[in-house]
């Protein structure tokens, strides 16, 4: 089996923008793992709907379009009982970030700037909170925090990182 | 710095606490509410969210973007490179940034890779036998092969069976049979993994929770024996020969494991993520053993039977393999011509249109063979000498014969134990060749005409089939070695009851059925001249139960 190179073409979108994908889908269903399946599900039916793409339209806006779209489905599976968001409010939030996508863009890159100005402590402590299948309880443990610190903590490094994200891209001209 | 909004503030807050406590329904709510009616509440909520997501990424996320793009890349289909496990050629392990590139995508598979060195690390489990095996290790273009034997260790990493069969042992007992082609893994005293190809597991007692796992199913044996047929484009097909196992989908979303119970079978497709069930009536039969046949080369001389030159594999004559003449074609092997013959392999099947020929070096000589199976096939004594001694055990499998060669009174004895199948009452036809008179300057001693025999040093309780005695004397020369039996003595064929006395279910001497009961030798020469030999002995005939 040979791969098309429609196929290879996909793979690199994908490989170049499921970060972008997942972070949409996190923002959209509120949890981790989630998103992390929703994403799986999402590149299948991008890859499956992928001879309905036209390479010289915006992939991130067709891919965001089947992503909400997992999440709307997703949601009605789930039952009343899990929903966060609405379906209209789900168009409000998705509607906004489309929006934003290039600035949301820049933020990141300028995140990893802001990490490096956090001191080591934090960075680690933040990082640790982040890890793969870590929570505020493990990053306390890790840290020996007392879990009521270890709230506070993060949300003062949560903070100072937005605000930081905020001021450097406010510097920077934009492109 | 606090140029943010009440709202803003506000849902900074309901952000932390859903990040780290989690959110009651009307927190939930009045976030909702933020984000509907305050569009700086709903920018500081996507830059928030975002900036936790990008903290993902960095704190190592392995993001796969599903089971089938990811074995596409396993294929090697995909263009950025990866991470390789080359050790035989030594190459150079690939730059870190092309790690970094795939390594949420594969990151799996960076963890079973061997580290880069240039040395083969090796697993516990051992190549138990193969029989004309080709390995290869490594994938893609980078591969090379390696060679392995018979206890060998096999090595970590992806191991490729080009061509032949196999059958690997894990440290736990499991023993598995690999059809070529297929790509295996190691993967622990009780686990490997099938990329493809059709594989059996027999999983003893104690070694139950061996795992399976291809990249469309996952198994765990719960006892005894079941077959995997897996193939590069997604599908596996399992089915559970003996006991029953588990099956599961990779992915974890379906965490509900299926048990699946004595011939049954269930296909999962990788590409729809889908398990149902089949008829495993429809699948192709699976090996349970290892093939360690090896068969008479179509090319052989027939000379020496021990010898490398006859046999399909190219060695000589072993005893962990079984050996086959025959098979539908006219093939013959012969003993060679010495005082004592061993023949050195496990077994010898005589089959359809085989045939042994016994030879002997002018003297009392004894040829052993450990296993004898004919199947159809023929025995054929061409003596030298007086007489010839078969031992070991014979098994009749199917209907075969006994030629004795001529009516030159040489004598074929068997000191084995003979057995028939528990399926096939077979048949064992014993007839003789007729030596013809001589016209030229023979001697005299050529022109004496005497019956071959065939005597029977063995009681035989296993022997279950039918004595038709066609030609040549048939010599049962200890009680019992007729075993539970039919005799037919026919044509030229004569009997010598050896002295002894013998009990058959039924006998028929020149067409006649003999009654029930006892029958003496004396009776049985007046009711018989010619066909009764000897110089005593009973026969017995058994009532037969219904």
């Amino acid at each position: 089996m040979k791969p098309s190179p429609k196929d290879k073409l996909l793979f690199r979108l994908l490989l170049e923008n499921r970060h972008r994908i997942y972070a949409y889908l996190f923002t959209l269903i509120r949890n981790r793992a989630d998103a992390e399946d929703l994403l799986q599900d999402t590149c299948v039916t991008l890859w499956e709907k992928f001879d309905d793409f036209d390479p010289k339209t915006d992939f991130i806006a067709w891919s965001f379009r089947v992503a909400l779209w997992k999440v709307k489905n997703f949601q009605r599976k789930q039952g009343r009982a899990k929903v966060t968001f609405n379906d209209e409010l789900l168009d409000i939030i998705a509607n906004r970030y489309e929006n934003q996508i290039p600035k949301l863009g820049r933020r990141r890159e300028v995140l990893q700037d802001c990490l490096e100005k956090l001191s080591h402590a934090d960075r680690e402590f933040i990082l640790a909170r982040y890890e793969p299948g870590a929570s505020a309880q493990t990053a306390a443990e890790h840290s020996g925090r007392n879990i009521q610190a270890a709230y506070k903590a993060l949300a003062r490094i949560r903070k100072r990182l937005h605000q930081c994200v905020t001021h450097n891209l406010d510097a920077q001209p934009e492109m | 710095m606090s140029d943010e909004s009440p709202a803003q503030r506000e849902t900074r807050e309901l952000l932390d606490l859903e990040a780290d406590q989690g959110l009651n329904p009307e927190q939930s709510e009045r976030l909702a509410g933020l984000l509907s009616t305050q569009p700086e509440a709903l920018d500081l909520f996507i830059e928030y969210t975002e900036q936790s997501a990008a903290l993902h990424k960095t704190s190592g996320q392995n993001l796969s973007i599903g089971e089938e793009l990811v074995s596409r890349v396993e294929d090697g289909l995909m263009d950025p490179p990866r991470p390789q496990w080359i050790p035989p050629l030594g190459k150079t392990w690939l730059a870190a940034a092309s790690i970094a590139l795939v390594a949420g995508l594969v990151f799996f598979n960076i963890r079973r890779l061997s580290p880069p060195e240039s040395t083969i690390n090796y697993t516990n489990a051992k190549l138990a036998r193969a029989v004309n095996a080709d390995w290869k290790v490594g994938t893609g273009q980078d591969t090379s092969s390696i060679k392995l034997r018979s206890g060998d260790s096999l090595p970590e990493g992806r191991i490729h069976l080009a061509a032949g069969l196999a059958q690997v042992t894990f440290d736990s007992g499991t023993a598995m049979i690999l059809e070529a082609p297929a790509e295996f893994e190691i993967r622990g005293e009780n686990a490997g993994f099938l990329y493809q190809g059709r594989a059996t597991a027999r999983v003893p007692k104690g070694a139950q929770g061996f795992i399976l796992d291809t990249p469309a199913l996952n198994v765990v044996d719960l006892g005894t024996e079941f077959a995997l047929s897996a193939s590069a484009s997604g599908l596996t097909d399992v089915m559970v020969i003996e006991g029953e196992i588990e099956v599961n989908l990779p992915t974890p979303l379906d965490a509900q494991p299926i048990r699946l119970l004595e011939n049954h079978a269930m296909r999962a497709d990788r590409t729809i993520g889908t398990l149902e069930s089949i008829e495993s009536e429809n699948l192709p039969s699976f090996r349970r053993t290892l093939p360690s046949d090896v068969t008479l080369r179509p090319d052989a001389t027939g000379n020496d039977w021990n010898s490398a030159a006859n046999w399909d594999d190219n060695l000589p004559a072993s005893a962990d393999k079984d050996y086959h003449i025959g098979r539908g074609f006219s093939q013959a092997i012969d003993t060679p011509t010495r005082k004592v013959s061993t023949f050195k392999g496990r077994s010898l099947h005589i089959n359809r249109g085989g045939i042994l020929r016994l030879h002997d070096n002018g003297k009392a000589d004894t040829i052993h063979i450990k296993n004898l199976h004919l199947d159809r096939g023929t025995l054929k004594h061409i003596p030298s000498g007086r007489s010839l001694e078969i031992t070991g055990k014979i098994n009749f499998d199917g209907n075969s014969t006994i030629d004795l060669v001529d009516n030159s009174g040489r004598t074929l004895i068997i000191g084995s134990a003979i057995r028939s199948s528990d399926k096939v009452e077979s048949r064992i036809l014993i007839r003789q060749g007729l030596k013809r008179r001589r016209f030229s300057t023979q001697r005299e001693s050529e022109n004496t005409f005497a019956d071959s025999i065939l005597r029977l040093k063995h009681a035989n309780p296993g022997f279950k089939g039918e004595w038709y005695v066609q030609g040549g004397i048939l010599e049962p020369a200890v009680p019992g070695a007729l075993g539970h039996a039919h005799l037919i003595v026919s044509n030229n064929g004569k009997l010598n009851l050896g002295g002894k006395n013998h009990t058959l279910r039924s006998v028929k001497i020149a067409g006649e059925l003999l009654e029930h009961g006892l029958h003496t030798f004396k009776a049985l020469q007046a009711r018989f001249p010619g066909h009764i030999l000897g110089s005593g002995g009973t026969l017995t005939i058994e009532v037969q139960k219904q």
